[in-house]
């Protein structure tokens, strides 16, 4: 059994990780920037040092730590919504959806003369949009045949996937180069367009998803006794649904409209998170930010370190540590345990 | 009126009607046995009552208020519902599941709910499970871990006497001998303190034995409702569930018992 002693700090030593992934992640690059020393020794950071840290290296770290959030918040309540564990907004479609509005929106939003200053939200929104509309639909099916029980859930995420790829093959295929970034942009993800002016609409929008998240964790526990259940102590189990479809799909919709999709950071962050600090919701999302956030940087920090002066995509890495983790889960199901 | 009453109740899916014209109440202090064969609307009656449908005809009360005007955190603290317990995914401990049940919300007394919570699984006979992953029990265990939940969810602390009332789908389905016999009698000890029970049984011995009113229900209307010697007789019994049943006064027991 998991000691309940191991519970407490496992939110301050989750805290410090990202903490340290952060600087770490600020520091480390094609330039190196010596924070450690300015910061406890005598050190100046250059006017270079500072440009790259604020300009370039800070708005990347951030986003990557925001993106994360997003993801592993999503997959956790996702997985609660569902009672399905292997729920994870890639997985089951959430993601290609996004994928898809916003790539609609930036092929075909020249047409719809959106003002100047909504053009950063136009994108995100759209995502948004196209999360939602998958995500409530696999809700649908998922009630429909609920007792097939957890794979067929999969088997919807994989018709979804394959029907967005047409809609974003079809969009990349017809856009304008200047349009649209690339194909391996869209589905294995970079956070290497980062800038404040992209970094701000999805901080705002995943900080308010975590806002409305956190407290519907007493309402995810006892949803896992089945809805009727749930309803019998209290809980309205429709609000619930509508609060987390909203709020996955808009932290899902924010991260893919300005990264791409990134694979199983939904999946391996919550998995991870119950193992330390126990299923209970109200443990579990918070860990699953912070451990998603630190997840993110530091994988973003492999992409663009490991085989300087390339960069890899980063779905590529969260895609190498976390497709064996799920195999590893299926299997580990599949014995029973 | 303080009771929690279908009246004139009538639920239609369709064309189809799963009761009609039933009249149950449930007073403070009264454990009511629902019988009847499969099919015959036990579960639908029992979901009426929680408050879960929406009645074609007639009406639901709760101590005289509608409970379609009852919010869902007022219905959670005056009645609890046991279920027969559905797959839970994640790894919950027994401890976690029975705590669900908790109606004082986060801020209430931390002590009064572990007190209450240890109390309950002695009562219920789960204490040396209360750290084993609920998901890895067997379907009795499970039955009695629900059993459990809601016997914390209609705890209330000593002195208050507020009316309370717990609605049981087959909580004895999985159960042994001698586990179906605890229940009832801990639902007997419970309505002692003022919460009506309303329990679907199969066994008709257990129900004839446990029960102050017995409801037999078939085709989704209400056969008979009366005490156990008033509805159980052979007669009707071998009727309404089309196979041979006896029923006789056993005189070392002092009760009626019935044989199938």
């Amino acid at each position: 059994m998991r000691s309940p002693s191991l519970r407490g700090p496992s939110l301050l030593i989750a805290l410090v990780a990202l903490v340290v992934s952060v600087a770490a992640a600020a520091a480390i690059g094609a330039v190196h920037i010596p924070l450690w020393s300015s910061v406890f020794g005598s050190e100046e950071l250059t006017a270079l040092h500072k440009a790259v840290l604020w300009e370039l290296r800070l708005p990347r770290v951030v986003l990557a730590a925001v993106v994360g959030v997003g993801l592993a918040m999503s997959g956790a309540v996702l997985q609660g919504l569902f009672r399905n564990p292997l729920a994870e907004p890639q997985l089951i479609g959430v993601s290609s959806g996004a994928a898809l509005g916003a790539i609609a929106m930036i092929v075909l939003g020249d047409g719809l003369a959106i003002p100047d200053a909504l053009l950063p939200y136009a994108v995100p929104l759209a995502a948004i949009a196209g999360a939602l509309v998958v995500t409530t639909a696999l809700y649908l099916i998922a009630r429909r045949i609920a007792t097939e029980g957890v794979a067929i859930m999969l088997l919807v995420g994989i018709a979804i996937n394959a029907l967005a790829a047409v809609g974003i093959g079809l969009f990349t295929w017809i856009a304008n180069d200047g349009e649209l970034r690339s194909l391996t942009f869209w589905t294995l993800g970079s956070f290497g367009g980062a800038e404040w002016a992209t970094v701000v609409p999805v901080l705002l929008i995943v900080l308010l998803s975590v806002a409305l998240l956190f407290p519907l964790s007493r309402d995810l526990d006892a949803l896992q006794l089945g809805e009727v259940e749930a309803r019998h102590l209290g809980v309205s189990v429709p609000r619930l649904r509508k609060l987390v479809v909203f709020c996955a799909a808009s932290a899902v919709g924010a991260g893919v409209a300005v990264s791409g999709m990134i694979g199983f950071v939904g999946l391996v962050v919550p998995h991870i998170a119950r193992m330390v600090g126990g299923v209970h919701h109200r443990m579990l999302l918070p860990l699953s930010a912070l451990m998603g956030a630190s997840l993110m940087v530091l994988a973003d920090l492999g992409a663009r370190t490991f085989v300087t002066p390339a960069e890899m995509p980063v779905g590529l890495l969260t895609s190498a540590i976390g497709a064996p983790f799920f195999l590893w889960l299926i299997v580990r199901r599949d014995r029973g345990a | 009126m303080s009771a929690l009453a279908v009246s004139g109740l009538g639920i239609a899916v369709g064309e189809t009607w799963l009761l009609r014209d039933v009249d149950i109440s449930v007073s403070p202090g009264e454990l009511v046995i629902v019988l009847g064969p499969n099919g015959a609307g036990k579960s639908t009656l029992l979901h009426a009552l929680a408050g879960d449908s929406t009645p074609s005809e007639g009406r639901v009360e709760l101590g005289g208020q509608r409970v379609s005007d009852m919010s869902l955190a007022e219905l959670a603290r005056d009645r609890a519902v046991v279920t027969p317990p559905k797959p839970v995914a994640f790894d919950y401990s027994v401890r976690d599941i029975v705590g669900l049940g908790w109606q004082g919300g986060p801020s209430g007394d931390a002590r009064e709910r572990e007190e209450a919570l240890s109390r309950i699984m002695v009562t219920v006979e789960i204490e040396h499970l209360a750290d084993r992953v609920y998901r890895t029990l067997s379907s009795g265990e499970k039955q009695r871990v629900q059993f459990a939940r809601a016997l914390l969810q209609v705890h209330r602390p000593e002195g208050t006497a507020d009316v309370r009332y717990l609605l049981l789908d087959e909580p004895t389905a999985n159960l042994d001998v001698r586990h179906a016999i605890a229940l009832l009698d801990s639902l007997r000890t419970l309505s002692e303190q003022r919460v009506g029970i309303l329990a679907i049984v199969h066994d008709l011995d257990l129900g004839a034995r446990f029960a102050d009113r017995i409801v037999l229900l078939a085709g989704g209307r209400v056969v008979a409702s009366g005490t156990p010697e008033t509805v159980m007789t052979a007669e009707r019994l071998t009727r309404v569930y089309g196979t041979p049943v006896h029923v006789e006064h056993n005189e070392t027991l002092g009760r009626l018992t019935v044989l199938t």
